[in-house]
């Protein structure tokens, strides 16, 4: 895996984001468009394709989009 | 054209608290230390209560049932069906065919045609299309179509998640030719469907056919369960269910009023197959539905399978939501992977 097509994974499931929004460095839960949902659709997401399950709380405490992409590589 | 007349729907008496559920798990589950409460519980997937039918009740009991009071309910001369539709995963036997079974159990003229279709939650919408098939064709004028299942049989007790969501019950739907007196009396625009058979592992009630069927040993494991999982267990992979779900119905959606030639602003009410509460809310959220146009009435029901849509339409007519002029879409998705969709008309 790479964070490239992590985060053209991410963009793909999130209808309201033009594709290029998401940067490495993004804060995601800053974004307008953040909501409960796509926390809980990250988590989905996460668990589907890399088959490493995420917490809220994980969540929670991550910032930025390679802060997920950091945890996701070293739980698989 | 085929019109929707009629639906009445039967739950059995027996239904399962949060509770309930959660004394089971702590029985049975082995990871003793995860705790829940009945409210955490409900906000996973807005359920409080779901049916259960008793162990020598089937699908087909539950259908029967419904269709008698839709004779009753409806002022319906049995006579009049013509042909037998049954829905369910949850069929008698391998053979015969459960919607032989039924023209005996309802004491139908034996001139009906009967068939089963083995389909989970899109079942409504292909029972719909071929009694609306049937009918356009000229093959028959009355089409009985009965949507039941009873999936708390192959849920273990220790499957906390998918106890929580499913529920028995059975719906009897009569499809016509024309209109009847007093009915609901709606009418069947086109179809669409769609599958994915990749989606096999996904959600399937393993151990329940010719498929690895379950052996002595396999079912020794259920030994101090209630029902022993005798007809299988049902697994769901339920992250993978529910992006699913996120990305297929607003799909199936978009195709369906295309077809149609409509816009979503021309539908009066959405009612999706009742899979789970908070699901359906994210569903809606994206597709910017109105909640009063979104019909939801599974706090108090649960997922029933392919009995969720008609009976949620029957509420809603029983509740005098639709007015003449209404066009009510229609949207089943689940097991196969599979999903299907179509717009009733009230005229």
């Amino acid at each position: 895996m790479n964070i490239n097509t992590f985060i053209e994974k991410i963009e793909a499931e999130f209808d309201e984001l033009e594709p290029g929004t998401l940067q490495k460095e993004t804060s995601f839960k800053d974004l307008d468009e953040w909501s409960s949902m796509h926390a809980l659709i990250i988590i989905a997401l996460i668990d589907t394709e890399y088959d490493v399950v995420l917490t809220g709380e994980d969540l929670t405490r991550l910032s930025s989009v390679e802060d997920l992409y950091t945890i996701v590589k070293e739980r698989k | 054209m085929g019109y929707i007349n009629a639906i009445s729907y039967y739950f059995p008496e027996d239904f399962i608290s949060n509770q309930d559920i959660i004394k089971d798990y702590q029985v049975f589950a082995k990871q003793k230390e995860k705790r829940i409460t009945a409210d955490e519980l409900y906000q996973q997937n807005w359920i409080r209560k779901r049916y259960q039918a008793k162990l020598s009740v089937t699908a087909k009991d539950l259908g029967n049932y419904a269709a008698k009071k839709i004779f009753l309910e409806w002022d319906i001369d049995k006579d009049d069906v013509e042909y037998i539709i049954f829905v369910s995963d949850a069929l008698e036997y391998k053979g015969p065919t459960t919607a032989c079974i039924i023209q005996n159990d309802l004491g139908l003229k034996t001139t009906v045609g009967a068939i089963d279709i083995l389909h989970g939650c899109t079942g409504f919408v292909y029972g719909l299309s071929i009694a609306n098939a049937l009918i356009v064709s000229g093959q028959v004028n009355n089409v009985l179509l009965i949507t039941a299942d009873t999936p708390t049989k192959i849920i273990h007790p220790s499957d906390i998640e998918l106890r929580s969501i499913f529920s028995d019950a059975g719906a009897a739907t009569l499809v016509s030719n024309q209109k009847i007196k007093e009915g609901i009396n709606a009418s069947l625009g086109k179809f669409t469907f769609g599958t994915d058979g990749s989606g096999e592992h996904l959600l399937k009630v393993e151990r329940s056919g010719t498929r690895h069927p379950a052996d002595v040993e396999w079912l020794r494991q259920f030994l101090n369960d209630r029902h022993n999982n005798l007809g299988g267990r049902l697994i769901m992979k339920s992250s993978a269910i529910f992006l699913f779900a996120l990305r297929t119905v607003p799909r199936l959606v978009k195709k369906l009023l295309e077809i149609e030639n409509l816009s979503q602003n021309d539908i009066s009410f959405f009612i999706l197959h009742q899979a789970n509460g908070q699901m359906l809310d994210f569903i809606r959220k994206r597709m910017k539905i109105p909640s009063e146009q979104f019909i939801v009435n599974i706090e108090e029901i649960g997922n029933t399978v392919s009995a969720s849509i008609p009976i949620a339409l029957c509420d809603a007519f029983r509740e005098n939501k639709f007015s003449q002029g209404d066009k009510v879409l229609l949207a089943g998705f689940g097991i196969g992977l599979s999903w299907g969709g179509t717009i009733i008309n009230f005229e």
